[in-house]
């Protein structure tokens, strides 16, 4: 049988892309080398507010664990910057909203292949015409989306993008067990040279007294002990007592995506396509967006497909705006770590002013603009070395 | 002809995150739902070495480079 889609993937970008598609008749099949969806979860699974999944997604308390009610940032235990943020966003349980996708494309006819493993594209006289699967047989499909995640195989038989440098690959670890600090529902950061140089360690709360708490290190440094050091020297010392078992690893891209996200009847989205938030190493909210605007393009190509132009649009629409926020999020990440632990402070200082009235994210968001430029005014020095990266 | 370190990876250890695929300039590891390869497509960089967060890949000896 020859699909319209084969999705190698099925995380969000590719579950909710093979989800869009099969609604529309698409005859869709998805591919996953991991025996379960959505396990294991290698996420801090905080993500965007409801208003802003409900653009994608019929919001669901089954798959919800809880509402952020703000954010704190610690430094160095010497300083604390703290702000309730209504509207701030969720913590999922990404398990059950993968899962929740997955049935929600089976029921549209999508064919989901677990346990199985893409080893590489079947090529044809000019096109691609499906990919290969590890145990010889070939999935036929006029259209390829990669959504394999950081690895992106399938983007790089197509010649889309290219392997993540030791420098563009956020290393992180993470720990998921029953506790009760910090229970307050604000997500808390910490950072600083005394307890993470070149990273930051996140401590989420979950539902039911679970907390996740992670560290990741921007980069590979030959100097640096590797993250899970850092989080073991902090659980050891912020919640002793706590047996915090095996740990989940996972590697976000720091990349800027490729300008071009297509070729020929091949796309990639989330983080295969590096759309991810270098600053923050976020990416869900990005990876529906992203998976949204290539099933809408890969509709309008036809089914078959009669032209493989809207691709070209899909590249140029997230070139427009995403990728911009993109590379200036790179160039605070880079900020943030040629800052001193005494810059940080002073930054942290000017954000408390910056953002001391009242940051509502469940309204239409408004910046304080004279503040944020006073802001960036006081660390042009430090911004103005990275701004290169805006013209890459 | 280089003699460089070759890796493996631990199976025992490995929590098949894919990150050393990531970084692997020659597509040489394959990462299964339980498994995790290192294939003879490698060149012996040693990113994998250096990035895998539970140091799971292990210097293997040396020998002959692709």
């Amino acid at each position: 049988m020859k699909y319209d889609a084969v999705i190698v993937g099925a995380s969000i970008a590719g579950l909710y892309a093979g989800m869009k598609l099969a609604q529309n008749n698409w005859r869709v099949c998805i591919v996953d080398r991991r025996a379960h969806i959505g396990m294991p979860v290698r996420c801090g699974e905080a993500t965007g507010n409801r208003a802003e999944l409900a653009r994608f997604v019929t919001l669901d308390e089954s798959w919800i664990a809880r509402e952020v009610r703000g954010l704190t940032v610690h430094l160095n235990d010497t300083h604390t910057f703290t702000r309730e943020i209504p509207g701030a966003g969720l913590v999922l349980r990404r398990d059950r909203f993968e899962r929740q996708l997955a049935h929600a494309a089976q029921r549209n006819g999508a064919q989901i292949i677990l346990n199985t493993l893409a080893i590489g594209l079947e090529r044809g006289n000019r096109t691609v015409q499906g990919i290969m699967l590890e145990n010889g047989s070939v999935v036929e499909a006029s259209v390829v989306v990669g959504a394999d995640g950081a690895e992106s195989n399938v983007g790089q038989w197509a010649g889309i993008t290219k392997p993540l440098t030791l420098q563009e690959a956020f290393s992180s670890v993470q720990y998921t067990f029953e506790s009760d600090f910090p229970s307050d529902g604000f997500l808390h950061f910490y950072v600083g040279s005394r307890i993470i140089p070149k990273g930051y360690i996140w401590a989420f709360p979950k539902a039911d007294h679970t907390i996740s708490v992670g560290a990741g290190l921007f980069g590979t440094h030959h100097a640096l002990p590797k993250a899970r050091h850092f989080l073991d020297a902090f659980v050891s010392s912020k919640l002793p007592g706590t047996a915090p078992g095996a740990p989940i690893t996972g590697c976000v891209p720091l990349a800027v995506c490729p300008t071009l996200l297509a070729r020929q009847n091949v796309v990639v989205v989330g983080d295969a396509a590096r759309q991810c938030n270098p600053l923050t190493a976020g990416g869900i909210m990005n990876a529906l967006e992203a998976a949204d605007l290539a099933a809408n393009r890969l509709l309008q190509c036809g089914r078959p497909p009669k032209t493989l132009k809207p691709l070209g649009r899909y590249s140029c629409g997230w070139a427009r705006k995403p990728r911009r926020e993109q590379k200036l999020f790179l160039v605070l990440q880079k900020a943030f770590l040629s800052l001193s632990d005494a810059e940080i402070a002073r930054a942290i200082a000017t954000a408390s002013t910056v953002f001391a009235g009242r940051l509502d994210r469940s309204r239409p968001f408004t910046f304080p603009l004279l503040k944020s430029v006073r802001m960036f005014i006081a660390f042009l020095p430090r911004v103005a070395r990275h701004l290169g990266v805006l013209f890459e | 002809m280089h003699e460089r370190t070759r890796y493996a990876i631990d199976q025992s250890r490995c929590t098949f995150c894919g990150g050393c695929a990531s970084v692997c300039p020659s597509q040489a590891i394959l990462i299964h739902d339980h498994r995790s390869d290192i294939t003879d497509r490698c060149s012996r960089c040693g990113n994998c070495f250096r990035f895998c967060p539970v140091d799971a890949v292990e210097e293997a000896g040396e020998g002959a480079a692709a």
